[in-house]
């Protein structure tokens, strides 16, 4: 009885779910696309004005970035750093512990993402004046 | 009247009809079978028809393209030159089953002719829907309606399938996919100015039943 019910069950199988094959027809249609690429633009030349005791240093694009700034002494060694997604930055004299008669050079890098940074910087330069107590431009 | 003595007189047997029977049935089957020749009439209709021309499966893309078996074409508005991390770009993609048959198709994505990123950089997904493209500020964080068709990749080297379940396209039908092409906010800085292209692989096969 167990039998007959498998030999059954197995040709039910067969007509149902098909255990016959047939050819069946198909198409490969295949799209290419464009280009993907991009780079980082350094932000555009820096402008520099009094704004009290210190400088503030701008710049017009790009916007909505965010950006990373370094100042660094005539001796290449770096007193300041920090990101902001301003496009300006307002240095004083107690933020980089100014001297008298130092030189300052400001680096502006746009950054995306944890890793890109554009690969040219802007900068500007700034010194310190009056008994160290100013910047200017 | 004498009577003399009675001998014993055998019974008639039955006559022996085998062999008539035989050769009747033997005339009959010679006469039957053509042994006998005449002239009889004859005709030949003959009918021809139409001609029986294949079927094609077409998968067809946008407005007639890639049209015809194993055709494909390059869409360049799939493109961005200034794509960054963490941006994701959504593009339209229309498929068509322009044949007679029902059908199934699924899709694979892969790395085109260009590629100089690395393998952690630029992601894709197909969606069931449209490209909503209205994100034009960085960081442009465009999306696609609709159902996701498979897990979001980077672009692999080789052929990688971008629908988990084949999708069904009745005869004539249509449906809109939206690509959606994406630059991981962790891509090495190395990837800046990299260039790279793909492909997409849309495989039809005659649905069965």
């Amino acid at each position: 009885m167990a039998a007959a019910l498998a030999v059954a069950a197995l040709l039910l199988g067969l007509v149902l779910a098909p255990g016959r094959t047939w050819a069946q027809f198909s198409d490969t249609a295949t799209v290419g696309t464009g280009t993907f690429t991009g780079t980082l633009a350094s932000p555009a030349a820096l402008s520099c004005q009094t704004e009290g005791l210190g400088v503030r240093i701008g710049w017009a694009t790009p916007t909505n970035r965010r950006f990373s700034v370094r100042v660094l002494q005539t001796n290449g060694s770096q007193v300041y750093d920090t990101t902001t997604t301003d496009n300006s930055i307002l240095l004083t004299p107690t933020l980089l512990s100014a001297v008298l008669g130092a030189r300052y050079t400001i680096e502006v890098r746009t950054t995306a993402g944890t890793a890109w940074q554009s690969p040219q910087a802007s900068t500007r330069t700034f010194g310190v004046a009056a008994l160290g107590l100013w910047l200017v431009c | 009247m004498s009577t003399g003595p009675r001998r014993a007189v055998a019974d008639p047997q039955p006559p022996r009809l085998w062999k008539p029977v035989l050769a009747l049935a033997l005339a009959v089957l010679l006469g039957l079978s053509g042994y006998t020749s005449w002239a009889y009439w004859q005709d030949t209709a003959e009918v021809r028809t139409g001609s029986f021309t294949a079927g094609q499966l077409d998968l067809q893309l946008d407005s007639g393209q890639a049209v015809g078996l194993g055709t494909g074409y390059t869409k360049t508005s799939i493109a961005a030159d200034d794509l960054l991390p963490a941006e994701t770009l959504a593009y339209p993609l229309t498929v068509r089953n322009v044949s007679g048959a029902a059908a199934t198709y699924g899709a694979t994505v892969q790395r085109g002719s260009t590629w100089t990123y690395d393998g952690s950089s630029i992601t894709f997904r197909l969606f069931a829907g449209s490209p909503d493209t209205s994100d034009t500020s960085y960081p442009r964080q465009q999306t696609c309606s609709g159902s996701p068709l498979g897990a979001q990749t980077f672009v692999p080297a080789s052929a990688t399938s971008v629908i988990n379940v084949p999708r069904a396209l009745a005869p004539g039908g249509s449906e809109t996919l939206c690509v959606l092409v994406g630059l991981d906010s962790a891509s090495a800085n190395a990837n800046q100015g990299a260039r790279g292209t793909l492909t997409l692989v849309l495989t039809s096969t005659q649905a069965v039943g």
